[in-house]
């Protein structure tokens, strides 16, 4: 089949649109807009963005009537002749892509995607739309993509490219890059070559040259990010790709549909592996199953569920999110760190960023079995005795058909021990740190949260969390918890960049607004995202693209002064000052500049009302809100104020959410 | 590679004529061939006493001596930099008494009835010290399992409490 039968009749039309677009003015007089000039606003280029009309009234600026328009004008239907951009447009709209993330630049091609009905999201800087197309992935499980223009724009993205690198999240990278006749000139602005940058932390890449082959590389795209282990692909477009003009279907090469450019069919395991590991664990006293990222993005969790249970094999969630096997479960040691050391066998699902040795909690009398997809990585790190390759959902099937049924009374009893243990551990911290009064402790705010969103009136599993930050994020932690898939994201997993998290904000934050993927039963609701003053200083200027999108984020900034990093210079002097901000930031009242709303919380006793407060604003306006939440630098120091800053509780010891 | 694994485990000799240092060797051996350890070497010295050397955690190099005249295994110079009587030496040194305590589970006490784990402090070097009750071989067997599993939750305590120390210490990254 060739996809040119999917081009409308009379392909070679120069109607650049199906249906004819409203004027501004008629779509104006038409919605009434124009006698509440004053109230204009939508939700960007977004879906429901005709829906967020109704609340626009609690939006703090003017939102320019043209977001509304856009919002009710239907997209473009593709003819001939088009353009190298539109083709490409057309092509990832047939493979769903859920959203792109940018600034404007790469105009062809995002343009394109905004006029055919991709949902376009723009903010203020092209490093927080990679991190917010990262963390809209992560959460959806669907793959999103983010665009930046010729060099600046793609140097921009560099940041969130190593990011979604070191997570495996599969996002589509754009850039246009000038154009193959001013190669190697330094003509005008902007020229660098894009490939030998981003090569050490793409799956595949491509420069595209020629307009005619664009649904053949967005194919080879898709294919690579659909399949196997997943990561980022980059595609720089040339002014000829993006611009190059089609004009009748012979000029479209290889245009056939999805189903005949790749496969749905994935790797399954072979028996004989698969005999190996069941007699493995049938051997172990104490097995235990590490749930990472590859069971989010193979949907493996009820696999993952049934044959814990018919095992009796506790599951412990590392990777770049969680509640694929939810906290509450019996056979959850994801909250029973203290018993990872006791595990004599561990069976790893989805573990793509392999720890070293030393890097586990798990003790080294441990033997390891690893399901992975890709046969090459299998034995990296960590020396494993059984290795399956195999998408884990067909691994986990396969298992609970054959693994017989099985009992671990007194490994589980061990666990839920654990669990007690840690539990108790966190109500004395807690207990500890209400002694300190004239500022919030990290504790305080993990504590109360956590009270609100699970012991409260609010659904447990319904609230999305972005996990960030350095040191607060070390109590954090310790209190969230997750009940269904993709509820917590963990933040700058593995590759730790500061500065991510208002992005990620944006990116969950659309995810949740529109009801994606994972987060299809949780549509509308309020998200929550935590970090640091460090990386709210980097893209707090995003605060204005949630609040021009109307997503109802609330963002808990723990303001104490510094990087995260002072304590270690403490005693230098001349150093430490590198380390320190200006006290007392009103991060808040930069929030309200941008159109969001915000509270300061300088006591413990604030915290909670003022959560209460900024839960109810992004109920009743969908609107966001920064909870600028003061700290004290002095926190982070043991011997002053115990008990200081803690290390982690995932089965990774010294990698972030390993 | 499972079975290479496999046949490597089994590839450990105890002789009829081999003594406590040589079951600590076989113990430490399989750590090696299993690839927990890397570069694993044994070398006899006199009077009943042996050194084993070996890379682990976070690449570091290891020492382990072993003394049948003492009873006891050292894990030479495991931690730098403590002050006697510091904040960290105390909780180093009640840390190593809990392990002891019957709530431990079986699996991950040092049972008092077998060996006794201290943290021995010279020129602000922390060693760990397991002194054995029994000198048969499988005292000896015990022992090595045992403070390199003691060994993996020091440091894992140390990470989760003394993070900073670790990062300065150990060139850990600080995340």
């Amino acid at each position: 089949m060739n996809n040119n039968d999917d081009l409308p009749s009379g392909a070679a039309s120069v109607e650049p649109s199906a249906e004819p677009r409203q004027s501004r003015r008629s779509f104006l007089k038409a919605s009434g807009l124009l006698a509440a000039s004053g109230a204009a606003g939508a939700a960007a280029l977004s879906q429901s963005a005709a829906a967020a009309t109704a609340k626009e009234s609690a939006g703090q600026l003017h939102l320019p009537e043209q977001f509304a328009i856009a919002a009710t004008t239907p997209p473009d239907v593709p003819k001939l002749p088009m353009n190298g951009a539109t083709l490409f447009a057309k092509a990832c709209k047939a493979e769903g892509l859920a959203a792109l993330f940018c600034c404007p630049g790469n105009y062809t091609v995002t343009h394109a995607m905004a006029a055919i009905g991709i949902p376009v999201y723009t903010g203020r800087d092209e490093r927080s739309m990679s991190h917010a197309a990262d963390a809209f992935t992560r959460v959806t499980g669907e793959v999103s993509a983010t665009s930046g223009t010729e060099g600046p724009g793609f140097t921009n993205l560099i940041s969130g490219l190593a990011n979604a690198r070191a997570a495996r999240t599969p996002v589509l990278f754009l850039s246009s890059n000038k154009s193959v006749r001013e190669e190697d000139t330094e003509a005008a602005i902007q020229l660098i070559e894009q490939q030998s940058v981003a090569a050490s932390m793409v799956k595949w890449q491509k420069r595209l040259v020629n307009p005619h082959r664009n649904h053949e590389y967005a194919g080879y795209a898709f294919r690579q990010l659909k399949t196997g282990v997943p990561s980022p692909v980059h595609l720089d477009f040339t002014a000829e790709a993006g611009d190059g003009k089609l004009s009748k279907p012979g000029d479209i090469v290889y245009n056939f549909d999805k189903s005949l450019y790749r496969t749905d069919a994935k790797p399954n395991p072979s028996p004989a592996h698969i005999a190996k590991a069941i007699a493995l664990l049938q051997s172990a006293k104490r097995p235990i199953i590490v749930s990472s990222t590859g069971v989010f993005y193979s949907k493996a969790w009820d696999a993952l569920r049934q044959f814990a249970e018919k095992t009796q094999i506790p599951v412990v969630e590392s990777g770049a999110m969680r509640g694929q096997f939810p906290d509450d479960h019996p056979l959850s040691a994801t909250c029973a760190p203290n018993a990872l050391a006791s595990a004599d066998v561990v069976m790893l699902i989805g573990q793509y960023c392999m720890p070293n040795i030393g890097e586990y909690a798990f003790g080294p009398d441990a033997h390891y079995i690893r399901i992975d997809p890709a046969a090459e990585d299998i034995g990296r790190n960590i020396p494993i005795e059984v290795g399956i390759v195999s998408d884990e959902k067909a691994a986990l099937e396969v298992l609970l058909r054959d693994a017989p049924a099985m009992r671990h009374d007194d490994w589980v009893a061990e666990v839920a021990a654990a669990r007690k243990a840690f539990e108790a551990e966190n109500d004395a911290i807690y207990k500890q740190v209400l002694g300190y009064k004239d500022a919030v402790h990290p504790a305080v705010i993990a504590k109360e949260l956590a009270d609100f969103l699970y012991r409260g009136a609010i659904p447990k599993e319904q609230t999305l969390i972005g996990s960030g930050g350095f040191g607060i994020a070390r109590y954090t932690r310790r209190w969230l918890r997750a009940y269904r898939p993709a509820q917590i994201m963990n933040g700058q997993y593995q590759f730790g960049t500061v500065g991510a998290d208002v992005g990620y904000a944006v990116g969950a934050g659309v995810a949740v607004k529109e009801g994606i993927g994972a987060q299809a039963a949780y549509k509308g609701h309020p998200t929550i995202t935590i970090m640091g003053d460090a990386s709210f200083g980097y893209s707090g200027m995003e605060i204005e693209t949630l609040a021009k999108l109307r997503i109802p984020a609330i963002i808990i900034v723990y303001n104490n002064n510094a990087w995260g990093t002072w304590y270690l210079q403490d005693d230098e002097p001349r150093i430490v000052p590198m380390h320190l901000f200006q006290e007392n930031i009103r991060y808040d009242k930069m929030a309200e500049a941008l159109g969001g709303h915000g509270i300061y919380v300088t006591k413990p006793e604030e915290f909670t009302p003022a959560l209460k407060k900024a839960w109810k604003t992004a109920v009743d306006t969908g609107m966001p809100t920064v909870i600028n939440v003061q700290g004290k630098k002095e926190y982070w120091q043991r011997e002053k104020f115990p008990p200081g800053f803690l290390g982690k509780v995932e089965p990774g010891v010294t990698s972030y959410y390993h | 590679m499972d079975q290479q694994s496999s046949d490597a485990v089994l590839d450990v000799d105890i002789v009829d004529d081999s003594d406590g240092l040589d079951t600590v060797g076989a113990a430490l051996r399989q750590y090696a061939l299993r690839g927990v350890f890397s570069d694993y070497r044994m070398e006899r010295r006199k009077n009943g006493v042996a050194e084993y050397n070996f890379g682990w955690l976070y690449g570091q190099p290891f020492t382990l001596t072993a003394d049948l005249k003492q009873r006891r295994l050292v894990l030479v110079d495991l931690l730098p930099a403590v002050a006697r009587d510091s904040m960290m030496h105390k909780e180093l040194r009640a840390f190593l008494k809990g392990r002891a305590a019957a709530e431990v589970p079986e699996h991950r006490r040092v049972d008092p009835q077998r060996a006794t784990a201290a943290a021995r402090l010279r020129d602000g070097v922390v060693s760990l010290e397991l002194a054995l009750a029994g000198d048969q071989q499988h005292d000896y067997d015990y022992g090595a399992r045992k403070i390199i599993n003691l060994a993996h939750e020091l440091f894992l305590f140390m990470n989760e409490y003394w993070a900073d120390y670790m990062w300065e210490n150990f060139r850990l990254n600080m995340e």
